[in-house]
Order: C-alpha cells, then structure tokens, then sequence
C-alpha cells in the first residue's frame, strides 16, 4: 500500500475513539407503524413518477416542541398525510383539517418559515410542479395563491443563498412529463417497465429569490440554472469549496451531477465536472437518488455520499483541497451496495461513537427476479428490499449485520432521522411506498449522545448554520441542513454521538454570515439550543 | 435510471432428459420482447437445444442476453460456459462485465482468469478488464498490478486514464497527473479524461490548469478500448441494431416517415444514441420539420461531439435561418470529422460565400472540386450560390472551367446561360440553352428556348 494511502487510513483511525466498534444489541425497536401505506395509483400504468414517490417532512408544525409528520400522497386514494404528535412518539392522523389539496400528487417535502412568522410553512414537490402551504401556527395549512414552480420536481430546500435574512428556495426538477405523460416506456430486451428519467425531456432546476414575506420570484436563469438541464433527484448544501459560502449539489438521475458554487459576486456557477463531482471513479453518470455531506476523514470539511441504482454502487467522494475523488471502494462501501437500489440517505452516529454512519433506504424501481412481497400488485411486490447500515470501520465502513427491524423488506424511499420528542435521542423515520411507513430507533447504548438546535435571537432554526463539537481531542463538524437524503425535510439540528467522553463539549457555531459563537455543554445534557449572539 | 424487468418465466428445456448431466436452458418469455429481439434470442435457444453439449452455443447465447442487459440469465449461460473449460478469453471478459452490472461474483471466474492470464501473459484485454474491475470493486494493489503489467503491453489511453485513477485512488497524484496527462495527449477529444484531469489539477493546487482544462474544447470521441468479444456482443443488441438498419435503408429510400419509426424504436429504447438522434434529425430536416430537427442534431451532439451528420444538418438549418457564419462553423466541423462527405463539402462554399468570406469560399470551392472532381451537384450549388450573390461573371468563369471535366452537362450549361443573361450577353446564353438542351431534352433551357420563340 502506497504512504499516501496509509496516511488517509491512518487519519481514518486516528479520529476514532479508543472502544470497540461492535454495534450495539439487542437491535432497532420499532415505535410505530404509519397505515394506510401510499399508495401507486392503480391504473396500469407506470409512469416516471411512480418510482420516484415516497417523501416526507418532520417539522413542529403546531409549535408544541416536538415534531410532527406530514408524509407526501400519490392523489385521491392516497392523499397527503399529516400525523400529529401528540405525546412522547405518539402520532395521531390529523390529515383532515391540514388543508392539504388531497389531488395533489406529491413526490418530496420540505419545510421552513417562508413568511418569517414564526411558524413552518410547507413545500411539497409533485408530479406536475410545487405546492406551497402557509402555518397559521396551529399546523393548519393555506396553500398559497402567489406561488409557482412548474413541472414535475423532486427534492427541495430551503437555503438562504442571498444572506438577506429570509428563506430562499432550491427545486430538484426532474423530468419533463408533462408532454408525454402516458408514454409507456420499454427495457434494452423490449419489455414494459417503470418510465426512467431519460423517456421524458431533462429539466433545470429552480432557485426561487424570497422577498421575505413569502413571495418567491424565478432567478434560476440569473445564476445559470436555465443552462443545464438534468433529472435531479436529491440536493445538498454545504460549503464545498472552503470559501465560507454555502453551495448546493444536486444529485441527478442519469445525467453528471451539478454543483453550484456560490461565488463572492452573489452568483452560483456550476462546477462539479472540475472539481470531481460530476461523475463516479470510472467517468460514468450514475443514477443519484439521495444524497448526504458528512465528513469522513475528520479534514472539517465536508465529504458527500450518493445513493444509486442496484449494479451501480452507492457513491462516497473523499474532498481534498476543494477536489473530490470517489473513494467508495477503498472505503468498504462499494461491492456492499451494488445489489439494491438506494434512496434515502441520513448520516447520523448511531452507535454514538463519536463518527457518523449511513443508513440508506432502499427499494427497486425494477422488477426483481422474485417475488419479494405477494400481498402487493405486479410489478412492485418484487420492488422491496432491505435496508442497510453502513457503520464506521477501521478501514472506512461495513455492512452492519441484518437487524430484524431495519432489514425488514420494504420499498422505502425517503428516511428522515432527529429527535423526534425532543427527549435527546435518535429517531428514524423510514418512508415506504406501497407498505406501511415506520417510526424505528437504534439500539440503546450508553454512550453520550448530543442534540444541537441552533437558532437565531428569535429562537428560530437558522438554516445551515455550521456547529462543530470538541470534546477532549476530537473535533466533529456538522452543518444543520434539512435536505439530506431524498425528496424529505430533516429536522433542523445537529447530532453528535460522544462515546464515553466525559468533559464538556465545546460548541462553535458559524453562522451563514459569518458570525461565530462559542458555547459549553456539560456532560449531563443531551439536548442544546445555541442561539446566536448569546455564545462566548 | 437503468431498467430491468426480471419476470422471466423459467421453463425446462424439452432437450433435458431426467438424470442426465445436461445443463438446464434458462428461457425467456418471448412474448414481452420485442420481435427482433424475440427472434435473436429464439434463434440461439433453437440452437442450442439442437446441441447443449456445444459449449460454443451457451458462449452465443449468454452474449446475446447480455447484449439486452439480462444479466441473471447470461450468468447462468456463462456458468456453463465456464464449467465446459473452453472460455476464451473474450468471454472471460464479458463475464467480468456481467459480475460487475450485478454486483455479484460468477463462480470459478477469478480462478479461470488468473490461469489465463499466468499462461498467456500477454492478453492486454484481458488484464485490463480485470484491471478496471479490480479498480471498481476497491482492490487498488491488484488493479494496479493488473493495468501497469496492461500498460507495459500498450500505452492506450483507456489504459493510462484507468491506471490514472487507480493511482489518485492511492494518493499517487502526480503519477496520476502523469498517466493522464499522457492519455489526453493520445486522445485529445476524450471527455473522460478531462474531467478526471480537472480535479487532479485542483488537489495539487492548480486551479488554473483545472480550470483551462474545463474549458478545453473537445473534439473526437472517447478512447474506448474494446475487445473483439465486446464488439461482438454490441452487435447482438437487436433490437438497436435491426431497426438501424431498417431506418438506414429507409433513408435510403427517401422514406422520411418509415426511417422515424424505426428511429423512434431506437430512442424509447436508447434515448442516447446519438447516431440515432442524427438520423432522425435529418429525417426532420428532409420533411421541413426544422425545430425537431435543430433539436435532435444538437442532441447528437451532445452526446457524440464527432458526429458528422449532426453538424452537417446543423449547417443546413443555420443556413435556412440566415445565419451564415453559423453554418460555417458547423460545416467546417462536417468536413472535419468526414472529409469523405461531398455534400458538406458542397454547401460549405456557399456558407462561406453567403458569410462573405469570399477567397475562403473560392479556396474551399476549389478544394471540393479537386477532392470531387467528377461531382456535378457540387459544381451546380456553387453555380447557384454565385448566381444568387450577384456574382454571375465569377459564375460563368466556374461553368466554363467545370465543363472542361465534365463535358457537355445540362445543368451546367444552363447555369452558365443564366449568367450570360444576367451579364446582358443574350445571343451567347441563347447557344448555351441550346447546348443544355441538346445535351438534355428536360433541361430547364428547353422552356427559355420557347419563351423567346427560338426552336429548342
């Protein structure tokens, strides 16, 4: 093995606590089971955005503290779902009175407070273009008449690109269906299958500039958007060039990823092709689904990791010097994946040991080769597959062992992971399609485990605000963004698994404007709101 | 996203006998496919019932699944085909190909490689397949070993642009920097290698060389390495393949609307292809349908920047619109990918002409003409191109010198009348309409002779 090689594996190693890696027993227990399923429409069709649906947003929609769920439809037999919390993880459908538009077609969600009142107000993407719904506070919605954003779209986010103060907007557009949506659509040997994004025209992506009440206005040609057209599919943010200004990623299903990098002009221009990011190690475009930034290799800067289609691998790309390079198979995550098709994505560190691991959701957009799952239709009862958690490894990651929980076969799409009762620990939501969505937790442990919420003077989340967490020797770094993963809204905070450190965390937080606080969480404490202007 | 649909109804061949040791053939339901394909792989399966003892016949058709992506079914054909002892080493490497679109190992594969290799040691094609799936599947040690011993063989750019990965893989950034470096200077127009080179450039603090390199217009197409047994099972995809040439032979048959079809077959199921996109472009262009056929050039493009037609049908549209320096470029462009094209290099001077690059048009008009001595049309377009430029001296100079090569030609003769009319010199354009007409009764001079009266 060359120095070099050593010497990144060794940084690997150098980061990592001194306890075992072993994950944890007795194993995921599941919360809750969330029925009715979404479901595929029946009609005998199957067209692009059937394989692509299956989102989700958790947010504190009527501003009790804990997190509600609001899961995206497929229309009227399968309208948009709001489960209200009503206790420590207990959920209670209250999709009735939401205002959600139960015709609506939905594909992803986020959230965010658009109109700066102090509420989150809702984005769902769809099959044939945005929906935007305004809070009244109470986790009742409007939708809002002055807003539009057409064709079929995928992921968003909110992002404050403009640092003006209010929440812009970022839409992963996918393809262009509305010219041929009944176009059946045939594999390489002839057979009918499941539409891909390349049967319909590419689309560009949206940014949409907030006028701070609400309002948005179109200003993706501004920046170049209009240029580019792709299938895009999961979106990040995160300074990827180390100049302190936040960037997005697109993942784009067939088509060279894009990354818009924000220059200090206050425009975006698109650079993943230079910076090693466009496609994977072997120079091809791959199908990106979900996608996540993570910081691997402990450098403070942030690492991306891509779902894919099954015989293409899932994609980790190690930054170096503002480059990136497509480290999957030295890293152990290559051969692993190359079976199932990923979607979803979270990193979180959930054997709490100090670095953070995947967890992806997976289901197939094709048939199987059997029957998986015979209580469903042709073609998607040989569509569910397992999901997979990579866990941090000497070497880069593994293949954690089949849990009975979160192995469970399923068509899941997007997975949303946080606090869900504000209670310190780590919930993950998995979104299915055609079966039940689930509320599931990680294995207990007694390792320490830190929530960060970092928020302005009004207490609001502020969006992509960096934290970094030193205990002792180790420094992690975390950016509060709520687009990781697919066509899902996270909840807006940051987490840290500790292992056994026992002396305070030393929080630093980078604001987008560049501002810095500094704050001290003692040990006992597992939840922290980091509320700027208030830190040392 | 990529698609398979593995309902496959799997059925016992008829040609398996209880207790006997023959491989069972694994069928595929004819009746999802589409004819051609069908047809390819029931050929094949008919054959090899005849005989399933012929290891050759699993060979054929493990390739022919494979070449329509139907991975599970072609590795089971391999299997046999490995189990027999008589893969070559092509199939070794379609085999490779098959493990790595499904993720899963064939058995006895690595085993039967490596002996391969140990006994012939100089199979480039093979070691470099092994070498880049090696690289895949994160055995950087083995894929190194693999493409340098492939490279000692032949510095081919696929070569270096793998091993260049490899080595930025293990940190080697300046050998990668090296390797690919070589490799764009072997092949030039190779995307790959750009966007490889580009990132490289950033990790070493470069960013200008990163930059220049983004911006570095491309021409040329990859630098694939193939291997014969590759080639081959391309050529198997049918269902492409068969309905090309039935849109080729359309084409040929001027048969616009038969030619799309086909096209369209090729694009639902390839909607890459961009010789696929081409054609069908031109389709467009020859029924006037000019949006759809800008659309499906520039597609082409896109994908294949090499592709003459494309260019050439970008040139014709750019000159329709009046946008002359336009089709310049895309004809000069034509001309560069196919110099063997006579009708990029008729319309190129008079894009030239119509750009008011005159010298360059005579210049260009003279460089057909001397690659195409013998081409009438190209001789006729310019005729007319001078003509409608107002140039009708430097027109009857071009008709006199052309009927020297081509002897007596109507259409040439009557351009070279229309110029002596429109240099006022009527007695003398009135001989040649004779002379047109006498060299062609349905020449156009025939209804000149008769609107001045003067018998034909």
């Amino acid at each position: 093995m060359r120095s070099s090689t050593i010497l990144f594996l060794g940084l690997l190693t150098a980061c990592a606590p001194d306890e075992p890696r072993a994950v944890d027993s007795p194993g995921w227990l599941k919360i809750q089971e969330f029925g009715p399923a979404v479901e595929i429409p029946r009609d005998g069709a199957l067209r692009l955005e059937y394989g692509v649906t299956g989102g989700a947003a958790v947010f504190d929609a009527d501003g009790d503290g804990d997190l509600d769920i609001l899961f995206t439809g497929t229309g009227p037999n399968s309208p948009t779902r709001f489960w209200r919390q009503t206790n420590n993880l207990e959920f209670v459908e209250s999709s009735e009175n939401a205002g959600f538009d139960a015709s609506f077609f939905g594909i992803g969600a986020t959230a965010g407070d658009v109109d700066a009142d102090g509420d989150v107000d809702v984005l769902l993407t769809g099959r044939l273009g945005c929906q935007l719904y305004l809070n009244n506070g109470t986790g009742a919605f409007k939708q809002s008449t002055n807003f539009s954003a057409s064709k079929c779209s995928s992921s968003a986010t909110f992002v404050d690109y403009d640092l003006d103060g209010d929440l812009d907007l970022f839409v992963c557009r996918y393809a262009d269906i509305s010219l041929n949506p009944d176009k059946e659509c045939r594999d390489p040997a002839g057979r009918l299958e499941l539409c891909g994004p390349t049967a319909h025209p590419a689309l560009h992506d949206l940014l949409l500039n907030n006028d701070g009440t609400g309002i948005f206005t179109d200003v993706s040609a501004q920046h170049g958007l209009d240029r580019v057209a792709a299938a895009g599919l999961g979106v990040v943010v995160d300074d990827f060039t180390g100049d302190n200004l936040l960037d997005l990623y697109v993942a784009n299903d067939g088509y060279e990823n894009h990354l818009w990098v924000m220059g200090e002009d206050g425009f975006f221009t698109e650079e993943a092709a230079q910076r090693g990011l466009a496609l994977n190690l072997m120079g091809e475009t791959e199908a990106g689904m979900g996608v996540v930034s993570l910081d691997v290799d402990g450098d403070m800067a942030p690492d991306l990791y891509c779902t894919h289609l099954a015989a293409e691998s899932n994609t980790l790309y190690i930054g170096k010097n503002n480059a990136f390079l497509d480290s999957t198979a030295p890293l152990g995550l290559g051969v692993a994946s190359m079976p199932r098709t990923g979607f979803g994505v979270v990193a979180r560190d959930f054997n709490r040991d100090g670095h953070e691991d995947l967890l992806v959701g997976n289901g197939r957009v094709t048939r199987g080769s059997s029957v998986v799952l015979p209580e469903l239709e042709d073609p998607w009862n040989g569509m569910a597959e397992p999901n997979d958690l990579y866990v941090r490894s000497e070497g880069g990651f593994e293949l954690a062992p089949t849990d009975p929980v979160l192995s469970e076969v399923g068509l899941t799409r997007a997975v949303v992971a946080g606090d869900f009762d504000r209670q310190g620990q780590l919930e993950v939501l998995i979104v299915n399609v055609e079966t039940p969505s689930i509320l599931v937790t990680p294995p207990k442990t007694t390792r320490r485990e830190l929530f960060v919420e970092a928020v302005d003077q009004s207490a609001r989340p502020v969006l992509h605000a960096l934290v970094r967490c030193q205990t002792g020797d180790r420094v992690q770094r975390r950016r509060q963004g709520i687009s990781d993963g697919y066509a899902s809204s996270q909840p807006p905070e940051v987490h840290f698994g500790l292992g056994t450190s026992e002396v305070p965390a030393e929080l630093t937080v980078q604001w987008p404007d560049g501002s810095y606080d500094s704050f001290r969480v003692e040990p006992d404490i597992t939840r922290f709101q980091a509320q700027k202007g208030s830190g040392r | 996203m990529k698609r398979l649909i593995f309902t496959l109804a799997w059925v016992l061949s008829a040609c398996s006998e209880p207790g006997s040791s023959t491989p069972k053939i694994p069928e595929v339901d004819g009746s999802t496919l589409e004819a051609p394909v069908a047809q390819a792989i029931g050929d094949i399966v008919t054959e090899l019932r005849s005989s399933p003892e012929t290891s050759q016949y699993w060979a054929n058709y493990a390739e022919v699944l494979q070449a329509h992506q139907l991975y599970e079914l072609a590795k089971m054909a391999w299997d046999v085909r490995l189990d027999s002892g008589e893969a070559t080493p092509g199939d070794l490497i379609l085999m490779l190909r098959c493990e790595e679109a499904l993720g899963q190992d064939i058995p006895g594969l690595a085993k039967a490689v490596d002996s391969v290799l140990l006994e012939q040691s100089n199979l480039t094609s093979l070691r470099f397949s092994r070498g880049s799936a090696r690289l895949r599947s994160g055995d950087l040690q083995g894929a190194q070993a693999d493409l340098e011993q492939a490279l000692s063989q032949d510095r081919h750019p696929a070569i270096l642009l793998a091993l260049g990965r490899v080595e930025l893989s293990l940190g080697e950034v300046q050998r990668a920097q090296n390797l690919l470096e070589e490799a764009r200077t072997l092949a030039p127009g190779d995307p790959d290698i750009q966007k490889t080179l580009a990132p490289v450039y950033l990790q070493l603090g470069a960013a200008e060389l990163a930059e220049a390199e983004r911006l570095r217009t491309l021409r040329g197409p990859k630098a694939f390495r193939f291997d014969p047994a590759e080639i081959r099972m391309a050529q198997r995809a049918v269902s492409s393949s068969a309905n090309t040439d039935r849109a080729r032979e359309a084409m040929a048959r001027r048969e616009w609307g038969v030619a799309l079809v086909w096209l369209n077959k090729i694009l639902e199921v390839y909607p890459n292809r961009a010789s696929a996109h081409a054609r069908r472009g031109m389709c467009y262009l020859m029924t006037n349908q000019t949006q759809q056929a800008d659309r499906d050039f520039r597609k082409a493009i896109a994908e294949d920047e090499s592709l003459a037609m494309a260019h050439r049908g970008l040139g014709v549209l750019a000159g329709r619109g009046g946008r002359p320096k336009e089709a310049v470029t895309h004809l000069a462009r034509a001309i560069e990918f196919n110099p063997k094209d006579p009708d990029a290099w008729g319309m190129y001077p008079i894009a030239l002409l119509k750009a008011g690059q005159i010298p360059e048009a005579e210049i260009a008009y003279e460089t057909a003409r001397s690659r195409f001595p013998k081409n009438r049309i190209l001789v006729q377009q310019w005729l007319v191109g001078l003509r409608s430029m107002g140039r009708a001296d430097q027109g009857l100079a071009a008709a006199r010198t052309a009927l020297e090569d081509l002897g007596e030609d109507a259409a040439v003769l009557h351009h070279a009348a229309l110029c002596l009319e429109a240099l006022g010199q009527v007695q003398e354009a009135m001989e040649y309409h004779r002379r047109s007409v006498a060299a062609d009764p349905k020449s156009p001079s025939a209804s000149r002779l008769q609107k001045t009266g003067t018998p034909g």
